[in-house]
């Protein structure tokens, strides 16, 4: 099979598997690419990367600590995730059909914000009074626990803190920046 | 002799306070996320190399534990700082006002205008899969269930029929009735009596009363205290998410009697 042929099949497949999920938690993990791809899994990476731009869609490659890689340098990528994100930011009207109720959110940005805020590690308590006033309790707490569920946030000894799933996902610096500006 | 051997006993129990001290310092730094950089770690460790010093072998473990602790507030404010450039000097308080200053759907559309979430595909796994099955087949067990056509000829009428099911707006209604009701009772009593809560004038309300009751309960309105001695059950406000277990209450028609008859002795003996 000529080597474009065999690249063009090997995309696909990995398209494929990128949509995936396994449990709760999507993306798959470099040493499994490797495994599924073979050694040069990188170069079909940045092969199907090409044909997702047109598509609005980019790979991303996320450390368990939430550090972005660049699929375009030679670094390890075996322990990254691997996952497949929208390229342009939600429109409000899109965000009934994201999956989540507009109440869950709401927490998860709070919760973002606050541990932010906290420089990394908030108490789960302080989240769930700030929000008592807006939401019920019980769903803040099962919304938290779904998003940690996610990967969203982890929680340690009653502390939470961004888990890989928001650096992946949420541009940080833009919504402080957004958050800080006054309200229209 | 002995004078002199307990003032060294007094001055190394100082020595070990003073080390106690400086762990539950970082300790309370570490778990109240106070700014990390608000304690000098050189004089620490300088009051450390005094005292280890003076006391040498005696101190040894506490010093350790308590170099540990510093090693653990070193790592939170390298941790701080990587944050500190990332909220642009956004404090807990602002943070705070700003939240509490916003609606649900405010909050909600700033995230969504700096998040780009991962596209991925909902798929149904073998064990799923079974799982239906599995529901559908003992769904076979029981008799003909009742046919909702969705035909305008047909329309349910809540008051008029009795059909024995309740529609979400009904146990949305009845759930907040019974959740003012317990608020009302646990505001001047610390916990009340669960079968006093539960028991109504019929066998089936009673029973609803459980139902909509165990619903409160799942969702944090209100927690499950039991004595295992002598079987009491209580009423209280919520206890922490972490002290959450289940409990399997038996009711039947006979307790149902049993708990009525209780009722009216000690409504008689009041």
């Amino acid at each position: 099979m000529p080597r474009k042929r065999k690249l063009e099949k090997k995309v696909k497949r990995l398209i494929a598997v990128l949509f995936l999920r396994s449990r709760s938690r999507p993306g798959v993990r470099g040493y499994e690419l490797r495994k599924l791809l073979g050694e040069n899994y990188m170069e079909v990476v940045r092969a199907a990367q090409r044909k997702l731009e047109d598509l609005g869609l980019e790979i991303k490659a996320v450390t368990d600590d939430g550090k972005i890689l660049d699929i375009s340098s030679e670094e390890d990528f075996s322990e990254a995730r691997f996952v497949l994100v929208v390229r342009e930011e939600l429109k409000p009207e899109e965000l009934k059909s994201c999956g989540w109720r507009i109440d869950d959110i709401a927490v998860l940005a709070t919760a973002i914000i606050y541990i932010l805020s906290l420089r990394g590690k908030a108490p789960r308590e302080n989240i769930v009074n700030l929000l008592k006033d807006k939401i019920p309790e019980w769903r803040v707490n099962t919304a938290l626990d779904r998003f940690i569920k996610a990967g969203y946030l982890e929680e340690e000894n009653d502390l939470l803190k961004l888990g890989w799933r928001t650096y992946a996902e949420v541009n940080l610096e833009k919504l402080m920046t957004l958050f800080r500006a006054p309200s229209e | 002799m002995s004078i002199k051997r307990e003032l060294k006993l007094k001055e190394w129990k100082e020595a070990i306070k003073e080390f106690d001290r400086i762990v539950s310092l970082i300790e309370d730094i570490l778990r109240k996320r106070v700014d990390p950089f608000t304690v000098d770690i050189s004089e620490l460790l300088e009051k450390m190399r005094l005292l280890l010093e003076k006391y040498g072998d005696e101190v040894l473990l506490v010093d350790i534990e308590a170099l540990c602790k510093i090693v653990d507030l070193i790592k939170e404010q390298e941790e701080w700082l990587q944050n500190e450039s990332l909220v642009l000097s956004l404090g807990p308080f602002f943070a705070l006002a700003r939240i509490k200053q916003m609606s649900v759907e405010e909050i909600a559309e700033k995230f969504c205008a700096s998040w780009t979430p991962i596209a991925y595909r909902d798929q149904a796994s073998i064990s799923t899969l079974m799982k239906a099955l599995n529901y559908l087949d003992a769904l076979k067990k029981f008799p003909k269930t009742v046919d909702f056509s969705l035909s305008s000829e047909y329309e349910l009428d809540r008051s008029s029929l009795n059909l024995e099911f309740l529609s979400d707006e009904d146990f949305r209604e009845k759930l907040e009735t019974l959740e003012k009701k317990i608020k009302e009772v646990l505001e001047e009593k610390e916990e009340v009596d669960y079968w006093d809560l539960v028991i109504d004038r019929s066998f089936e309300r009673s029973l609803e009363n459980m139902i909509i009751l165990s619903h409160l309960c799942s969702r944090g309105v209100v927690s499950i205290k039991i004595n295992p001695l002598s079987g009491e059950i209580k009423i209280m406000k919520p206890r922490r998410k972490s002290e959450n277990y289940s409990v399997a209450l038996v009711f039947n028609y006979e307790t149902w009697v049993k708990k009525i008859a209780e009722k009216k002795k000690t409504r008689e003996k009041s």
